[in-house]
């Protein structure tokens, strides 16, 4: 990448859905736009482009609809037309300015770290899978949806052994279709909330009929698959109790549920599984929007930590919009409206004319959107209990093997927030920075000392929000100016020209 | 209606280390105690250090004397507190780039002698015996095999434990908002969450030392110093030894350092708990913010890479910058000019988690005095440079016992 390709009006981190769209809504504005993925290629998880086979052209034939990636790659087609520069395994580590950011960039010579500088940020960083331990939840074959995913998606790797697919919520749906088209022996389907969720809230569906038909397409799909002679197996009301197996993954033990998550008693079985992908919902992918000094508050079952925002995207940090399931779960359409909000109030807020309706239009179906994802978010509650029964011998923080006991011995009233636990615990402090273990020691916290996780807050995130090699940053240091005694860490910023080589 | 405010006997403002250690301790002589943090125990400085027990980084008379008695009480403070603190007796290297370096290094080490300090002055070839990893450029050093390292998060955890169990009650985010001198000798401490009154305040606030003090006429002097340090995962094998630059202590000690103004010096702290290596630092003198700067961070890795190239093989985990309190002439620890309803124990720069045990000490005996106690005479009860010694002596079995 060209020195210049690093400046920009508008920067985009996640080229996701919403990332996308937010691009190609500030382009259309006039903005000049740079997109940051720290993945192989643009699309995000929804949008995951096989890798080695971005220049396929064409669809698959004998298939009426487009699937996600073919639709993922019409829009960055759409993207690279408009003149917006995307750059993949582009991960972004720490922040150096007021929209400045440090990014780990990988090229055909090497690593380096590089700067990304614009007059607004737009953050599309997505989420990731809520694990919740269980005993066995390390042995090796336990995965999580997205984790599962992306495997069949990206590298079209083919699992074998028979697959268990847990946990809750709608992005269970996707997986499994996935993973049946991959070609796995996908087995069952266990999916903790229950249908009759679905007729208490029946009359608030209305008008949404488009979200619902795609929910009723994936329905149909599966039915097509147990009538041509598929053997799965889709539980409702029932969730992974343990993991077992010598060395790696062999059995599962399932069993039904209260309505409040616990197994009822006598109803365990035991199923034969090779891989087992377990997941409830998702956790905002806030560590980006931490560095930009965004608030972050709680939105119970739909991401926990997310960044606050107002109706146009903007999160009160200047400069600084947010879009997409980091700014609260809400799927594919509402990241897509989302995004094409905050591109457009980014583009406005930096001077570039946009014409109003188009605001106020993309602020209605966003509401629209918004409203479906809160009943989605109540049809797939995570229940609390999921927590209360991590066993104390469970490794919570597989980075640095800190137990369930151990938080929880080491909580106390005065401990009053994540990052205090984190401290006395080290749970948080490996390479993942907490992104795994964070939810849950915030809420085993919030259990012990009665209080809501709002209270408890995020766990501390600190740069590099990713692993970096030590080589790389000294390098940057040493191509830097001394750095002088002015330079605070606020304006710890160097000179436009320092970045490159 | 007037509801009868709480009362205790000694209310601790701060609860970072040493506003734990006070509770600790004065809840040890029977004092009930409440200790108020506006935000989280341990979340300022005493979370944002390397849990550096040292000696060979003091300079001579008071703040050694106090280094001295200190490390002598966290050699039993595990026992004392019943809690794995993670501490480890593994020495202290400094190394010296420069004859100029060196000389400081030899007079600071000459003065830490006379105080009854086993500091060795080092040639550069043993320096690099001491520490394999040193590499690059130096001219030698001095090494004090009786420095020790903790896990400060532990510590402050395992004081404020203690001193609940003493009976000492804790409360985080309650704010104090002022002081007023009442009727009968009685202070009132209003709070967010209203007023409780007490016989004494100990402002073990910090960073917020000048602004307690202020409540009741006081001014004290308190300078922010931001320091950052790099989190490296240790891979392969890692020299024991903590090791640091003269150009730390010249930072440390010195008025400005003018090579680099950020104060950036290395020093390389392996912490075998955790599998990893800290990696500082900065010294960065009148900045109060904890957000951490790329550059400085860069600056102090390719420093450190530049004496000790093979770090460059390692990952960095993540960064963080805490801000040191620190006080011009040393801490501010008694009455401080104030009467006997107020004590000071704050401005303890980068050595607050090495001084946390004796300041609490020193305040829980102040506290039992009915007359001011100087800090001087306080030290004479405890044991001083001949204490070392006999830590020494032992360092030297265990070493004859390993070999």
């Amino acid at each position: 990448m060209r020195q210049a390709d690093r400046k920009a009006d508008i920067l985009v981190i996640g080229a996701g859905p919403a990332g996308l769209n937010a691009a190609l809504a500030a382009a259309s504005a006039g903005a000049s736009v740079l997109v940051l993925d720290e993945n192989a290629s643009a699309g995000g998880q929804y949008f995951r482009q096989p890798i080695g086979l971005e220049d396929k052209s064409g669809g698959e034939p004998g298939r009426g609809a487009q699937t996600s990636a073919e639709k993922g790659r019409d829009l960055i087609a759409r993207a690279k037309a408009a003149g917006i520069r995307i750059a993949a395994h582009s991960t972004v580590i720490a922040r150096t300015g007021e929209h400045a950011l440090a990014f780990v960039e990988s090229g055909a010579d090497g690593e380096s770290i590089v700067e990304a500088r614009a007059a607004a940020i737009i953050l599309a960083t997505g989420a990731h899978d809520r694990a919740i331990a269980f005993p066995g939840w390390d042995l090796p074959g336990v995965l999580t949806p997205g984790g599962v995913q992306t495997l069949v998606k990206s590298s079209g790797a083919r699992l074998k052994g028979p697959v268990i697919l847990a946990g809750s919520g709608p992005f269970l749906m996707p997986v499994a279709r996935s993973l049946l088209e991959a070609g796995t022996n996908l087995t069952a389907v266990h999916e903790l909330a229950r249908p009759s969720r679905w007729l208490a809230r029946a009359g608030r569906m209305v008008g949404h009929g488009e979200r619902l038909a795609e929910l009723a397409g994936y329905a149909a799909y599966f039915v097509r698959q147990r009538l041509s002679g598929a053997r799965l197996d889709w539980r409702f009301g029932s969730r992974v109790v343990r993991a077992e197996g010598e060395g790696r993954l062999e059995r599962v033990v399932v069993a039904r549920c209260d309505a409040h998550g616990s197994p009822q008693p006598g109803t365990e079985s035991v199923r034969e599984a090779a891989f087992l992908a377990v997941g409830y919902g998702f956790v905002a992918s806030v560590q980006s929007a931490a560095l930009l000094g965004c608030r972050l508050l709680h939105r119970e079952n739909a991401g926990g930590f997310v960044v606050a925002h107002d109706e146009d995207m903007f999160t009160g940090t200047p400069g600084v919009f947010a879009a997409g399931e980091v700014a609260g779960i809400g799927g594919i359409a509402c990241a897509a409206i989302e995004g094409r909000l905050a591109g457009l109030c980014a583009a406005r807020s930096i001077g570039f004319a946009v014409d109003e309706r188009a605001i106020v239009a993309a602020r209605k179906e966003r509401r629209k959107r918004r409203a479906f994802a809160a009943l989605v978010a109540e049809l797939y509650p995570v229940p609390r209990s999921l927590y209360d029964a991590i066993p104390d011998d469970v490794v919570v923080c597989r980075c640095e093997e800190v137990s369930a006991g151990a938080i929880r011995a080491a909580c106390a009233p005065w401990i009053g927030d994540a990052s205090s636990l984190k401290a006395a615990t080290r749970c948080g402090m490996g390479r993942c920075q907490g992104r795994f273990c964070g939810h849950q020691l915030q809420e085993i916290l919030a259990r012990e000392n009665g209080v809501p996780v709002e209270d408890i807050g995020p766990m501390s995130m600190r740069p590099p929000i990713k692993p970096v090699a030590a080589r790389l940053l000294a390098a940057w240091g040493e191509r830097r100016e001394p750095v002088g005694a002015a330079s605070s860490a606020a304006q710890g910023v160097g000179g436009p020209d320092s970045a490159g080589p | 209606m007037a509801s009868e405010a709480e009362h205790f006997d000694v209310i601790v403002v701060g609860g970072g280390v040493i506003g734990c250690s006070v509770a600790f301790y004065a809840a040890g002589i029977g004092a009930r105690v409440l200790v108020l943090e506006k935000a989280a125990f341990g979340g300022g400085a005493s979370s944002a250090n390397p849990g550096s027990v040292a000696l060979s980084s003091k300079q001579p008379g008071r703040s050694l004397d106090l280094a001295i008695a200190s490390r002598i009480l966290y050699e039993t403070l595990q026992a004392e507190l019943d809690a794995d603190l993670e501490f480890a007796v593994e020495g202290n290297l400094t190394i010296a780039e420069t004859p100029e370096e060196l000389a400081f290094v030899e007079d600071l080490s000459n003065g830490q002698r006379l105080a009854g300090v086993p500091v060795r002055s080092l040639s550069a070839d043993e320096c690099r015996a001491l520490n394999p990893l040193l590499e690059g450029p130096i001219v030698g050093g001095a090494h004090c095999p009786i420095d020790a390292h903790t896990n400060p998060f532990l510590v402050t955890a395992a004081f404020a434990r203690g001193a609940v169990k003493r009976g000492a009650q804790l409360r985080p985010r309650v704010e104090v908002l002022g002081i007023d001198q009442g009727e009968a000798g009685k202070l009132t401490v209003r709070t967010v969450n209203g007023p409780i009154t007490c016989d004494h305040v100990v402002n073990a606030a910090g960073l917020a030392a000048p602004r307690i003090g202020a409540m009741l006429g006081l001014d004290h002097d308190v300078i922010p110093r931001a320091g950052h340090v790099a989190v490296l995962e240790a891979a392969g094998p890692c020299a024991r030894v903590k090791t640091a630059s003269a150009s730390q202590l010249l930072a440390k000690h010195g008025p400005e350092n003018p090579a680099s103004r950020a104060g950036i010096s290395l020093s390389y702290n392996y912490k075998p708990a955790s599998g990893t290596i800290l990696l500082g630092g900065s010294n960065q003198k009148g900045i109060a913010s904890r957000e951490v700067s790329l550059d400085i961070m860069a600056g102090i890795i390719a420093g450190a890479c530049r004496l000790m190239p093979r770090l460059e093989d390692l990952t960095i985990l993540r960064a963080w910058a805490g801000v040191r309190p620190y006080a011009p002439g040393g801490p501010i620890l008694g009455r401080a000019g104030a009467d006997e309803r107020y004590l000071a124990a704050f401005g303890h720069g980068g050595d607050g988690m090495a001084l946390a045990p004796v300041t609490g000490r020193y305040v829980a005996e102040q506290l039992r005095s009915s007359r001011e106690l100087s800090l001087e005479e306080f030290l004479a009860t405890m044991p001083g440079g001949g204490g070392l010694a006999a830590l020494a002596v032992e360092m030297n079995e265990h070493a004859a016992g390993d070999a």
